[in-house]
């Protein structure tokens, strides 16, 4: 192969990659407003099931973390805290609501993938119900309570998955308690 | 010499499908398969990038220098797969979501790069598109068959959109969603293909 081909397949390879750049820019601009409203979106409909009865929310940060404050009447109703906890084969993310006094108000799975049929039973609804029983039983639990029946808490684990369960109860329990103080320092 | 049209597309369906005969493209076969939903997910979004990037390259086919085909080839699929992850996203969040990982990859899909190399590479833009079109309805169907086997089997019942298709009276065996299922599932179901073509012949 002498040198002129080599530059020539070099220009061709470079123009093809130019044009599937532009067509990938292009498509790309052309999705970003509706992916990112989505986003909000899912963010506003999560942060209101996780602490319902608030009027808005505000978003804080603090040393790197993110929380928002729920807001009634000028009142501080509550906080949702993002909890990330190694599960058995993701990284799962929660919203997790919670009263100025730490009572868990509601969970809530940003992202999981756990094992279908074990962990991913999690998030699982029942016939007839409309949230995921698992995830109900934080509701109005606080402290030690959140932790798995068989290490002195209230909550059940999900048969079968163990190391799912006790990332979420670990998860919540650690974060509630640890952002309640970095909230208090912050006034 | 001249098979008709209408064999390019039928035969990616059963006669040249391109699981149970080529076997292609195991992985995504394997991994997505765990619920009829995303198996039909996985199978229409491979069938999108296939009939694009076969019409393009069939299209550019004598201006594609020889010597430099593959990154070509992998660069049109590439744009059809980032696009195709992107308006997932945008459109349907749901199924995004419980994809994942799978759309980019299908980049290195063997199937799509297979299709196009063997054939779009070499035929007019006609047959090229039927091909690519039968042997992505072939594998959407495979996945489909796949998912909603493992599913059923799995949990005791198949469910789309929050409605319930179908349903057995027994306790799904959770084993068949997980990794074993998918392999037990597309040995059994790969001995049948085989079996039923031997009858066929």
């Amino acid at each position: 192969m002498n040198s002129i081909k080599l530059i020539y397949y070099g220009l061709v390879l470079a123009f093809v990659a130019g044009l599937c750049g532009s067509v990938l820019g292009y498509v790309y601009l052309a999705t970003k407003p509706r992916i990112e409203m989505i986003k909000d979106e899912q963010l506003k409909s999560s942060l209101e099931l996780v602490l319902p009865g608030v009027d808005g929310f505000s978003e804080k940060s603090v040393k790197g973390q993110t929380y928002w404050v729920g807001l009634s009447g000028g009142k501080t109703r509550g906080y949702v805290f993002k909890v990330e906890s190694d599960g058995y084969s993701s990284n799962i993310e929660l919203l997790v609501g919670v009263s100025p006094d730490g009572v868990v108000q509601g969970v809530r799975v940003l992202y999981q993938q756990e094992t279908p049929g074990l962990g991913a039973r999690i998030e699982e609804v029942r016939v007839g119900e409309e949230s995921a029983w698992f995830m109900r039983q934080f509701k109005g639990k606080k402290g030690e309570q959140l932790k798995l029946r068989k290490y002195g808490g209230l909550v059940d684990g999900v048969t079968g998955a163990t190391v799912s369960s006790e990332a979420v109860s670990k998860g919540i329990e650690l974060k509630v308690s640890e952002m309640l103080m970095v909230v208090s320092e912050d006034g | 010499m001249a098979k008709s049209a209408f064999y390019e597309f039928y035969k990616g369906i059963f006669e040249q499908n391109p699981v149970f005969t080529l076997v292609l493209g195991l992985c995504p076969t394997l991994a997505v398969t765990t619920s009829l939903v995303n198996g039909f997910g996985m199978g229409v979004a491979t069938l999108f990038v296939l009939v694009s990037s076969s019409l393009i390259v069939s299209v550019f086919r004598k201006r594609i220098p020889n010597e430099i085909r593959i990154p070509v080839f992998i660069l049109i699929i590439a744009t059809f797969v980032t696009s195709t992850d992107l308006i997932m996203a945008a459109y349907s969040p749901a199924l995004s979501k419980s994809l994942g990982i799978f759309i980019p990859l299908i980049v290195v899909n063997c199937i799509v790069l297979g299709r196009v190399e063997a054939f779009s590479a070499k035929k007019n833009v006609f047959r090229s598109i039927l091909d690519a079109a039968g042997m992505g309805v072939g594998f959407t169907l495979t996945l489909i068959l796949l998912g909603g086997l493992r599913e059923v089997l799995g949990t005791g019942s198949i469910i789309a959109s929050g409605r319930v298709l179908a349903s057995l009276p027994i306790t799904g065996a959770s084993a068949m969603i997980i990794t074993p299922g998918a392999f037990m599932t597309l040995g059994l179901l790969l001995a049948t293909s085989k079996r039923l073509r031997r009858m066929l012949k």
